[in-house]
């Protein structure tokens, strides 16, 4: 288990990812494939603050706390991240309730006619 | 023990062939509660991907919001809108998506392989191990060659830093929680505030509209 | 990572009786064993799966003597005997039943989703299994302690709600899919009191970790907390769907819930993930308030858990007996204007008081458990008068239509205009 590794599969999440946002039709899975790529991105961050350490803590030989903290800067990201996705999945899905009352479908091509 | 890398490795190399498999079933799958289930699996296996990697506030935090809430409520979405989500319609743009998403990964390759990485591993050749000794005062070799356990004193500011197997090991919870009261306050309250917004938001996008008023 | 391992009493006594020379088991005095060095990762299996087998057969011996002892209770709560043929006192019921259970027609239904249908019981026991690996069953004996150990166990029960969900879905039955949708809600929303019950004894403590915590408790934290241990009891027992708050399986309203189509073995495992859960849920309201394993004298810390452990089972037992199955729109009310204020007037209470003596000893616990009691006491009066049961007590209110949400006069006028002919409902 090494950074690349870790990166790897980052990558891999994130494109298929990617993929499923730009080739579904239908809102739910799109937003699925959203969250694939919010937890490609913690993955990420996680993976760093495990394999690299910040600079401060090699250079130095006063070592201040902070500096020291740091190292779990990737922890906090991933946070934060979780705590956005969370709002924006409950956001989306109100999203898909309002949609298929005006719409009777979920088809996102469809989403334009809610504006008139 | 639990240290042998191979055993580490292999257990890893099965996780992530079973997150991106379900995650291609995801994609790929019509029945939408299904996929709503693959994505519940995903989600297990990436918090395991936490636990492996010393990261255990966060993988349970993952297990609490992404298998415990946000699967459940696209399970509860999928189940409210019965008729609608019988299942997933590919778009017209398929075989463009699918050049875009391997043309990204294919980039991301490139980067990863070209960069070359400062990991921890790089402090046993070109740093002297004792820096970390003497800045924390404590200093243990474990019976294992390259383990090294450096604990610091009590005190929560100066943190709980250890180098084991060639990786670091804090421990992430107090500090993560030391962290969203001091370097992070703002930003914990600004998601605090972003949490506050998106439940009001939803109650008044989910809200029926009066049967007086025109949408 | 190693000499954490060796701190825990079962695993060093198996783990090193296996493997012949790892450091740490010399170090701790044991030099004997079988597998020789180099292999020390089969040692690791092997002990594993020892340790694995050991507790899900303690889990399920305990499941036994549970569900005898529950019936029996429910015999004497009931006035009636109760299981008592087979086996002395009739304690082997359970087994009778599980053999009689096995051997019934595994049905599936024609419009179920065959995958989930079958995915559905192992997500239900799994879950509820994994929360015991990190309970302290006695000083040194536990799985592992974890350094998040009660945010973990909150976690993986939260798991719960997907089976629930799945097993309603895939039935393909529309009572079913309606209680699944009743029970998530209810599931969803006693989580949040339930974690936030738990605060309060963090901060005493200082640590998420079970092991910890239970060190830390110089008395039991049922003194210092009695909002905690009242908020975070109700909801375990609606988090496991018990009694007074059982929406999931009310028979008189949604046959059998989720588990309507369910047959055999798989439910079965239904039956026994509940039961698992009851026991969980014990297991955790004596690690976090009633001090664990901790008990005067030189009885073995083991038997002080159990007894704490069988104590908490009776209340709960006690609980479902007594009380009368709540409403789906009072359930939901009374997590979210009830237990939700509960928990935040617990909170601060406690942080004010963490504040003021950062590292509280013996005195000042005391002090805390005077202030605390008296305050859990007022809110609880006064949240029961703001909930309040007024319009139920007065029986004229009954006849306006707005006062009762789901009054008569929602449902068609022939429902209670009905008039007997004869002795006979028409």
């Amino acid at each position: 288990m090494t950074l690349e590794n870790l990166l790897i599969l980052s990558a891999a999440l994130f494109s298929i990812g990617i993929y499923g946002v730009l080739s579904n039709r239908n809102f739910i899975s799109i937003i699925m494939s959203l969250e694939l790529i919010f937890n490609s991105l913690v993955i990420a961050g996680v993976a760093f603050s495990r394999f690299i350490l910040p600079f401060g803590i090699l250079d130095e030989g006063d070592i201040h706390s902070s500096t020291l903290r740091s190292a779990l800067s990737g922890h906090m990201f991933g946070i934060f991240i979780i705590a956005v996705a969370a709002t924006e999945a409950a956001l989306a899905l109100a999203l898909v309730f309002a949609l298929s009352r005006v719409n009777k479908n979920l088809n996102i091509e469809n989403v334009s006619e809610i504006r008139e | 023990m639990i240290e042998n890398s191979f055993f580490m490795d292999l257990i890893f190399y099965i996780v992530s062939a079973v997150i991106i498999s379900l995650s291609i079933v995801v994609i790929f799958i019509s029945d939408i509660f299904r996929a709503a289930i693959a994505l519940a699996g995903t989600f297990l296996g990436i918090a395991v991907v936490y636990f492996m990697l010393n990261a255990e506030f966060i993988g349970a935090v993952q297990i609490l919001v992404y298998v415990g809430a946000i699967s459940v409520l696209m399970a509860f979405a999928v189940m409210f809108l019965r008729t609608l989500s019988k299942s997933a319609t590919p778009s017209s743009y398929r075989p463009f998506s699918l050049i875009i998403s391997v043309l990204i990964f294919i980039s991301f390759l490139i980067g990863i392989y070209n960069i070359e990485w400062k990991t921890i591993d790089i402090l046993d050749d070109s740093y002297d191990k004792n820096i970390l000794g003497t800045l924390y005062g404590k200093y243990y070799e474990l019976g294992y060659g390259e383990h090294i356990y450096i604990s610091s004193s009590e005190n929560l500011d100066s943190g709980l830093l250890s180098v084991e197997n060639k990786g670091v090991f804090i421990d992430s919870t107090s500090i993560i929680g030391a962290y969203l009261v001091q370097e992070y306050l703002l930003a914990f309250q600004i998601i605090g505030l972003i949490l506050v917004v998106g439940v009001v938001g939803g109650l008044l996008i989910m809200k029926e509209p009066d049967k007086d008023e025109t949408l | 990572m190693s000499n954490l391992l060796v701190e825990n009493m079962i695993w060093r006594n198996i783990y090193c009786n296996v493997s012949k020379s790892s450091s740490d088991c010399i170090d701790m005095g044991y030099s004997f064993g079988v597998i020789p060095s180099g292999f020390e990762w089969l040692a690791f299996i092997l002990s594993a799966i020892s340790i694995i087998g050991l507790f899900i057969n303690g889990v399920l011996g305990g499941v036994i003597v549970l569900i005898w002892g529950e019936r029996r209770l429910f015999g004497r709560f009931q006035n009636r005997t109760g299981p008592n043929r087979w086996g002395p006192y009739g304690i082997l019921t359970p087994v009778a039943d599980a053999i009689k259970t096995m051997f019934k027609e595994d049905i599936l239904p024609k419009d179920a989703d065959r995958l989930l249908y079958n995915l559905a019981p192992i997500m239900v026991v799994v879950p509820v299994l994994i929360v015991f690996s990190v309970i302290p069953v006695g000083l040194g004996s536990y799985i592992v302690d974890l350094n998040i150990g009660i945010l973990f166990v909150l976690a993986v029960t939260s798991i719960s709600s997907l089976s629930v969900l799945t097993a309603g879905w895939s039935s393909g039955n529309r009572i079913a899919i309606l209680s699944a949708l009743r029970s998530v809600a209810l599931l969803i929303s006693y989580e949040i009191p339930m974690g936030l019950a738990v605060i309060g004894v963090i901060m005493l403590s200082g640590s998420l970790s079970l092991g910890t915590i239970v060190e830390s408790q110089q008395i039991p934290y049922i003194l210092v907390q009695p909002l905690g241990f009242f908020v975070f009891f109700l909801a375990a027992m609606a988090e496991m769907a018990r009694a007074p708050f059982d929406l999931t399986e009310a028979e008189s309203e949604l046959a059998a819930g989720h588990l309507n189509d369910y047959s055999s073995m798989k439910f079965a495992l239904f039956f026994l993930g509940e039961f698992m859960a009851e026991l969980a849920t014990a297991a955790i309201v004596t690690t976090l308030f009633l001090g664990g394993w901790k008990g005067p004298g030189f009885i073995p810390t083991e038997f002080w858990f159990g007894a704490k452990l069988v104590f908490v089972l009776f209340l709960i037992v006690w609980f479902r007996m007594t009380l009368p199955r709540l409403r789906v729109d009072q359930v939901l009310q009374f997590a979210w204007k009830g237990l939700f204020e509960l928990t935040m007037v617990n909170i601060i209470t406690t942080a004010i008081f963490i504040f003021i003596w950062p590292e509280p000893g013996l005195r000042e616990l005391l002090i805390l458990a005077a202030i605390n009691w008296p305050v859990a006491i007022i809110s609880i009066w006064g949240v029961s008068k703001i909930l309040g049961t007024k319009q139920y007590e007065n029986i004229e209110s009954l006849k306006n239509e707005n006062a009762y949400p789901y009054s008569f006069k929602t449902l068609p006028s022939e429902f209670y205009h009905q008039k007997s002919e004869g002795g006979k409902i028409k």
